[in-house]
Formats: structure tokens, sequence, C-alpha cells
């Protein structure tokens, strides 16, 4: 207290004056610092700057450490709905009125199956492997209109509608899976036998795809024919129409492919020359084992 | 005479045989073979040069669908010969056992399959032993959530009770605390701290003020129950009237002291009582903690 140390210099001194006292009568520097007014905080403050503008960072964060600006990490925004955006698959979209008006127009012959290779041959959709595009969905658009039976292969469905719509009709619908090697083959199928490469065999789906593809209610090509079956009639029940004879259909509707085949009729590991018109077969135990497998 | 006559390499009518008709004409009535006159009379078909177009060779070859005649050097890589194959087929002269894989080739994909590319059965394994484990999951919370709705209604009730409890602890502090100040200024004659010296001066006063009337309450009791028990063993007076005189002696009624409620004392001194030892548990907690990491602390520095 400042009473109590007075008090001290009057016991212990011998005379006291103004000018004796060692206690400063003005105001010091310290004492400025510990009680700055708002001029003397202006004029060494910066006039510019997020201080000076009443903003600072937000609440939960050292302004000191900050320096007045927002740390890195805030400065890019969190969008966490995008998260499996680089690794996932694409489809591009083929609806069912598209389809039918190519059937009309005589681009797509329903008498035979109907294949990726096909459907890219009519030049309307350009599929591209390197963008992790891998096929073809089908949507539900025109699910009226459609009426004409067909053995559909395609790589995605994801309503119900597009299926029963199909096979109201007497038509068949699988889902297959492509990996990006054999889509460069299939979608372009001239330029690749052009290349002069054996055709290659098709891998298995991805963990991620499996329970797709053996899906009995997507028609996936590994789930079991008799569950799918059932599903047909289960659909048909839903939907309220007859499912058509089968025995009726001519035997190209019953055509499917073998896990590993890509196209139809022609088996991995063959070599075709569409000048000569030559099929090649390799006669190696080795070859002939590895793309039969 | 010129008459037409079908040629046999050509598909057009054509009259262009120079030598004489009339043999012609008569061969042609017999099966005998008709001779080849363009053969023998012009030059072989080889040194024919037919590109009447003034483009080069290259350009013409190209134009045609023919395979060039010189293979540049560039172009002895495997893929670009592949693609010559594909593109003209036999009559470049590739062999097409390019086109495969080597041997050694083929050993080094049929591993990498083995090792990058699992097989259909153990993708399916993989994904069953997923789905198995997540239904685990969702069954051992089944389980404990079932447990837990027996005991619902039980829980329910003692958390309304200790809400209940926590409120009155609350507002009984309030009472005393206010209650207390009160008394304080009243003593003093001005408003006191709780934290200040007098106040527990004035509770010092208190408690040696409370002590001295329950001495007296004790000594007044003793009396009474001597009394009883002297009229008991006299056995003259009733039960009625003892009840009567008992009340009035007992009680010492000071007008200054303050008027108990009394029930509602009791309990608000009982709760803060409770408040305070539940916190002083907290404390008494924390220290132990404290103590147990000092210690921590003292080891490792002397362990040094």
């Amino acid at each position: 207290m400042p009473i109590e140390r007075g008090l001290q210099y009057l016991r212990h001194m011998q005379r006291v004056t103004l000018k004796n006292l060692p206690m400063p009568l003005e105001k010091t520097d310290k004492w400025k610092k510990e009680n700055p007014d708002e001029n003397t905080i202006k004029s060494i403050m910066s006039r510019k700057g997020p201080i000076s503008r009443n903003s600072l960072p937000p609440y939960g964060i050292d302004p000191i450490q900050a320096e007045g600006r927002l740390p890195w990490i805030l400065t890019v925004p969190k969008e966490p709905y995008y998260e499996g955006v680089e690794e996932a698959r694409q489809y591009l979209p083929i609806s069912l009125r598209t389809l039918q008006r190519l059937i009309d127009l005589r681009r797509i012959n329903p008498d035979k199956p109907v294949d990726l290779p096909v459907l890219c041959n009519t030049k309307l959709f350009s599929i591209q492997p390197d963008q992790r595009q891998f096929g073809l969905q089908l949507t539900d658009e025109g699910a009226d209109l459609f009426s004409t039976p067909i053995n559909l292969e395609i790589q995605w469905v994801a309503s119900e509608l597009a299926i029963a719509a199909i096979e109201r009709c007497g038509g068949v619908l699988t889902t297959r899976y492509f990996d990006p090697i054999s889509l460069s083959a299939l979608v372009d199928a001239k330029k690749f036998f052009e290349r002069g490469e054996p055709i290659p065999r098709c891998d298995t789906p991805p963990i991620n795809a499996i329970e797709y593809y053996t899906d009995p209610k997507q028609r996936g090509y590994l789930a079991n024919p008799d569950l799918i079956r059932e599903e047909r009639q289960r659909l048909a029940q839903k939907y309220g129409y007859k499912l058509p004879d089968s025995s009726k259909l001519s035997p190209l509707y019953h055509l499917r492919k073998d896990p590993r085949q890509i196209f139809y009729g022609l088996e991995p590991g063959w070599l075709i020359n569409l000048k000569d018109q030559t099929i090649l077969k390799p006669t190696d135990n080795k070859y002939q084992t590895f793309y039969h497998s | 005479m010129l008459t037409t006559a079908l040629c046999p390499r050509c598909t057009r009518f054509i009259n262009h045989f120079s030598i004489s008709i009339i043999a012609n004409r008569s061969l042609s009535t017999t099966n005998d073979t008709i001779p080849s006159p363009l053969n023998d009379n012009t030059e072989s078909n080889t040194d024919i040069n037919r590109n009447v177009s003034r483009l080069p060779d290259d350009v013409y070859r190209h134009f045609k669908g023919l395979p060039p005649l010189e293979i540049k050097e560039q172009y002895h890589t495997r893929t670009k010969l592949r693609t010559l194959w594909g593109k003209y087929g036999r009559k470049t002269g590739i062999d097409p056992k390019l086109c495969w894989p080597t041997q050694t080739e083929m050993n080094e994909i049929m591993d990498d399959e083995r090792v990058y590319n699992m097989e259909l059965n153990e993708k399916l394994k993989i994904v069953k032993e997923r789905r198995e484990a997540k239904q685990k999951e969702i069954d051992q919370i089944q389980v404990k959530v079932e447990k837990n709705l027996k005991n619902m209604p039980k829980m329910v009730e003692d958390y309304r009770k200790r809400t209940i409890e926590r409120e009155r602890a609350k507002k009984a502090e309030v009472k005393v605390k206010s209650d207390l100040a009160e008394q304080a200024r009243d003593f003093y004659g001005f408003s006191v701290d709780p934290d200040d010296e007098r106040m527990q001066f004035m509770l010092l006063q208190l408690e040696e003020a409370q002590k001295t009337e329950e001495k007296k309450a004790r000594k007044a009791a003793k009396k009474l129950e001597a009394h009883q028990q002297l009229q008991k063993l006299m056995g003259i007076s009733s039960t009625a009237e003892v009840t009567s005189e008992g009340d009035a002696p007992a009680t010492p009624i000071d007008p200054l002291a303050p008027i108990p409620d009394a029930k509602d004392k009791e309990t608000d001194m009982k709760l803060f009582a409770k408040l305070v030892s539940e916190r002083s548990k907290l404390a008494k907690a924390a220290s132990r903690i404290a103590e147990e990491n000092a210690t921590g602390q003292t080891k490792g520095q002397k362990k040094k």
C-alpha cells in the first residue's frame, strides 16, 4: 500500500520533500502500459486489418497466434457430401424411350440380342473408360411406350419399373459387369480388332458391386436362375401383368454370356482379323487354361 | 460383223476381242475352253501401271487399303506391327505369333492375377463376413435395449425424484444463506459479506447461544421426568393433567428468538448439508487424484 511506504519514508529519512521522494509523481511507461488509453491504443495498433475493423477469428481460436487471419485449415470449406466421388463408378443413362425409338427407326435389330457394342455402334453414346465410366444404365422414362420383346444386356438398373416394362412385353434383362480393359474393346469393336490384340478375359466385379450382381432382384449375371424366375413372377403380381410363356420365345432369347466372355460367340484368347476374315486360336496348354478359367 | 459377246473376265457385254470373230463364234457353240487372248498378246499384269492418278505411291496405297511396301524402322515395335497385321492381314507378311504375349510375359501375368485379383469365392466370403458382422452388432444392441426397456418406468421415476430433490436443495441453500445474511445484518446493523470474519464471529456466538439453550432444555426435561416419576409412585394425578402441565413449563418462549418453522427448517438444513457433503466428496476425490499425480511425479524425479 502506498500509504505504508510513505510512513516508512517518514520514519527513516531525515528530510522529506517533493524532490527527495523516490516515488514517481508522473505517470511512467510502466503505468501507461498497465492502463492504456484509447488514443495510445490507436497510435500503436495498425489502422488496417481485421483488428481495426472489429473482425477477428471466430470463437475458439487464439487471435494472437492467428495474427488476425483465419488459420489455413479453416479457409478451405468442408464438403463431406462429396466424400466418395473420386472412386465412384459412372454409368451413362439410356431410357426406354430412346430404345423404342431406335428400334422403330431400324437402327437396332430386336431379333438379335442387344448388347453394349450394338448400342455403341449407333454412335449416340460416348463412353470413356478413363473417366471411371463403366457402361450404361436403364432409366424409367417411356415405360408406357415400350412394346417390343428384346434380349437386353445392361450394366446397371436402378428401378423396378424398367425391369417390369421389359418383361411385360416378353423380353429378358440381365445386368453385367465389364472391366475398363474389356470396355475399351467393346465400345469400339472395329478399332479393337484393328489393333491386333487377342480378346481379353473379363475380371470379376469389385467387392462393392458383388452384392448387386448376385442379386436376383436386379437380375445380376452371377445370381441363381431359379431365384430370378421367382422374382419375375413376383414383379408380374406386383405390377399386374401376365408373364408370357418363355418356351415360345426363340432360342436367341436364352443366350447368355459366360462370366469371362465379352462378345457373343467369341471366346477370350482368340485373334480375329477382319480383312482376312480368319480366327486364330492358341494351342499352348498354358494359354488355354488361363483364358478359359 | 460385230456382235456382242460375254467376256469371261468382266460383267459387261463388250466387244473388245480384236481377233476374228468367226473363230469365237465357232468356239462359243462348242464346249471347248475359251483361250485367253489377252494374256498372250499383252504384257504381264505386273508390269502394267494402273495408277493413273498422279498421287505418290504411299498415298495411293493408303487410299486403296493396301499395306505399305516397306516398313520403316520406327514401326519395328510389337504394337505397331500388330496394328499392321490387324489392318492389312496376311499380305504384310507379319507372323501372327507377335500378337500374343510371350511365355515369360504370360508367367508374369498369371502371377499378377493371382496376387492382385481375388477369385469369386473369396470375394463372396468377404461380403458374407461383413454382412454377418453388421448383423451381430445390431443384435447385441437389441439385447441391451430390450433389457433396459423393462427398467424404463423405474428409471424415469428415479430421475424425476432426483430432479425435485436437487431443486429443493438449491432453494434450501439460497434460503439458508439469505437467512444468515439477514441475521448478520440485524446483528451488526450493516450488510456483511459471507466470506468475512465477522460472519464466522457471529456464527460462533449463535452456536454458543444454541448450546446454552439446549442445556437449559435438557435440565428442564430432567426435572419433568423426575416430577412425573414421583407422581407415578404417588399414583394420584391423571395422565391428562400431566400432559397439560408438561407443555407449558417445558418450552421457554423467548420473544426475541426467531420463530422456527420446525419442519421446513429441519429439512432445509438437511438438504443443505447434503449438498455440502456432495461437494466435499468431489473435492476429496479431486484432491486424491492430485496427490496421486504429485506422488507419481516425485517418484519419477527420485529415480532420475
